[in-house]
């Protein structure tokens, strides 16, 4: 392959596929892995913090209860804001947080049946994964930009991707594991790429449109400055529905919360249809004439669309001071936000997503590998480094990430609750651990040759999955049976999908081992270099 | 007792995994390897080609007649593509498995 684009307009778009592929791999895969994985976040929280390991049997709850339970720990402390949320089976317990006007915070799980204070693990768990899936934990807004770039080059990838394989139907079921690595990674990457064009198409735009308002607010902000009443109105929540005002300063009682909130869902079970129950019950300045509840609803259980309903009450007359729904124009803007975020309870669509993201993160990795395998003979004689510095960022990329978040898991379940090291709590030094595990993977692939490092890495992945699950029991004594007979699907799934991981990474090494010992130069590929060719 | 939901879905999943099934062995590569060369054309290839899209239409109306248009859409777009993927391995890996269909 010329690093050159070829002349003719197929030639040019597989240059274009190839470069821009090699080039944006490592983003993307850390993307679609973190991606893939958040499809069960919830279940990863719950395995990683026990205490909220507790049966779905009370899915409501009065907030007024637990109004009254912080007023009498805290008596004397206005309330600035509370803040409540149950997001259905999937996480069963509730979600408050409280803020005083003296400037103090809390904030905690509790248990649904019993209100009481469930113990508070220091671990960011599936929140991390989101922050790295979102924006990279990259300060400012240059994450986001980043993993925006990320989903406008995957849709590149996926149309040029679309253009260059010449036999989409032909090969539509071909895979050939048997043959040499260059053809056996360009099958898998046709397979995977094709059979799951349309979810790899739409995850990467829902992802893209997610953030539509930015795209449509930058312009006006630029050229018409904050004053304009067009720009405020699109650069403002209030297309999402929000309002707020500030405390009156005046000492007024508030209202009961728990009528209010019924009163919410009684105007959205009419207006929809259907029975509705409120996600988020957030109050502010509680006890002050300004005070006002706000009522929300987000993600439906029974479709994909995201709902953005969200009802303001004022807190001392009960009068409706906003009800927001959003407008036709919004509605695909929800359905794609809404089919990206995942929230609905329909566990067949679920594991298809996860299918899905496994698929993508098996076409990227293969075609890493076929970018690294087409070359690697060339490479010997021209450009041993490039080669060698790509396929060291691609094992390093792929078994590496992969490893970092089983040594993840593994730090959440060896360090204790209270750890801390150098200032940093068990929360932040879980995170440590993921980006030490990596920083060893991709040191690992530096100083092994490329085979023998997938093969380890792969090894490596076998024994922090299965020793993940058992420093689960160890530690917690839930064990998958004990999960599945008490009911916890969550945590037993979490454990059954690392006993997966590890018996996959086990049987990858051992055949990777085996190709080795009867194809010592198979990786070497094929000498026709010249031409990048998709199908054959 | 079986929910209707889970009956249904099986039938989805049945009838997809089915019809991507016949549409590969339509193809003669594919006939040629499941039969371990014993056919180098598909028999009856445009027969197989019907009920194969038959079996995919009957995929569909199953997903969206128990899921509605907004989840039975990407329910059957994402039931294809891992039916497919599973039938593409089972080619690789366990072709006679499939015999029973060619």
């Amino acid at each position: 392959m010329s690093n050159q684009p070829h002349s003719g307009f197929r030639p040019s778009m597989t240059w274009l596929h190839s470069w821009a592929g090699v080039i944006i791999c490592t983003l993307l895969f850390i993307v679609c892995w973190t991606g893939t994985l958040l499809v069960f976040d919830k279940e990863i929280d719950r395995w990683m913090r026990p205490e909220t390991r507790i049966a779905a049997t009370q899915l409501s709850y009065s907030p007024d209860a637990i109004l009254a339970q912080i007023k009498a720990t805290a008596p004397d402390r206005p309330i600035a804001e509370l803040s409540l949320g149950q997001t259905g089976q999937r996480a069963p317990f509730i979600t408050a947080s409280v803020s005083f006007t003296d400037g103090g915070s809390a904030s905690s799980n509790l248990h649904p049946a019993t209100l009481a204070q469930l113990h508070d693990s220091k671990t960011q768990a599936g929140t991390f994964l989101y922050m790295l899936h979102r924006n990279l934990l990259l300060p400012g807004v240059y994450g986001w930009w980043l993993v925006m770039f990320a989903a406008v080059a995957m849709l590149l990838l996926l149309i040029t991707g679309v253009i260059i394989h010449r036999k989409i139907f032909a090969d539509f079921f071909t895979f050939r594991p048997e043959k040499q690595l260059r053809r056996s990674s360009l099958d898998l990457h046709n397979i995977t790429g094709v059979l799951f064009l349309p979810f790899h198409f739409l995850i990467a735009f829902s992802g893209l449109m997610i953030f539509s308002g930015w795209y449509t607010s930058i312009p006006w902000t630029e050229l018409q400055g904050e004053t304009s009443k067009t720009a405020a109105l699109i650069t403002t929540a209030d297309k999402y529905g929000d309002y707020a005002r500030d405390s009156a300063g005046v000492t007024a009682r508030s209202l009961a919360l728990d009528p209010l909130v019924k009163r919410a869902e009684a105007i959205w079970t009419v207006r929809h249809g259907a029975p509705a129950i409120a996600d988020y019950v957030s109050a502010y300045h509680l006890d002050d004439a300004g005070g006002y509840l706000k009522v929300s609803r987000y993600f439906p259980e029974n479709r994909i669309a995201l709902n953005q309903d969200a009802i303001f009450f004022d807190l001392t007359t009960g009068k409706i001071l906003a009800d927001f729904t959003p407008s036709a124009v919004r509605k695909p803007q929800q359905w794609l936000a809404g089919f990206h975020f995942v929230q609905y309870s329909h566990w067949p669509l679920r594991w298809l997503y996860f299918i899905g993201g496994l698929a993508a993160c098996i076409l990227i990795g293969s075609g890493y590998t076929f970018w690294v395998a087409s070359r690697r003979k060339q490479a010997a004689i021209t450009q041993p480094a490039n080669v060698r510095m790509i396929e060291l960022i691609s094992i390093a990329s792929i078994t590496g990430l992969i490893a970092a978040t089983g040594a993840f898991l593994i730090a959440n379940r060896l360090l204790p609750n209270a750890a801390t090291i150098a200032g940093a709590d068990r929360a932040q030094l879980e995170i440590w651990a993921f980006f030490a595990a990596w920083f060893i993977a991709l040191i690992h692939a530096a100083l092994r040759p490329g085979q023998a490092a997938w093969r380890e890495q792969c090894w490596a992945i076998a024994a922090l999955a299965c020793a993940a699950v058992l420093l689960n029991w160890i530690s917690t004594g839930d064990h998958p049976g004990a999960m599945l007979a008490a009911g916890i699907w969550s945590v037993a799934g979490v454990d059954l999908m690392l006993i997966c991981t590890s018996a996959i990474a086990a049987s990858c090494a051992i055949r990777l081992g085996r190709k080795q010992q009867q194809q010592p130069d198979q990786q070497s590929g094929s000498a026709h270099l010249a031409q990048l060719e998709p199908a054959e | 007792m079986i929910p209707t939901t889970l009956l249904w879905l099986l039938l989805a999943l049945g009838s997809s995994f089915g019809g991507c099934v016949l549409l590969a062995l339509a193809q003669a590569k594919h006939c040629s390897l499941v039969s371990g060369g014993y056919l180098a054309i598909a028999p009856a290839a445009r027969l197989k080609r019907t009920v194969g899209t038959a079996l995919l239409l009957l995929a569909l109306f199953c997903c969206i007649s128990q899921n509605g248009a907004s989840f039975g859409l990407p329910l059957f777009l994402f039931l294809l593509g891992s039916t497919a993927l599973l039938t593409a391995l089972l080619l690789a890996i366990r072709p006679y498995w499939l015999r029973l269909f060619v």
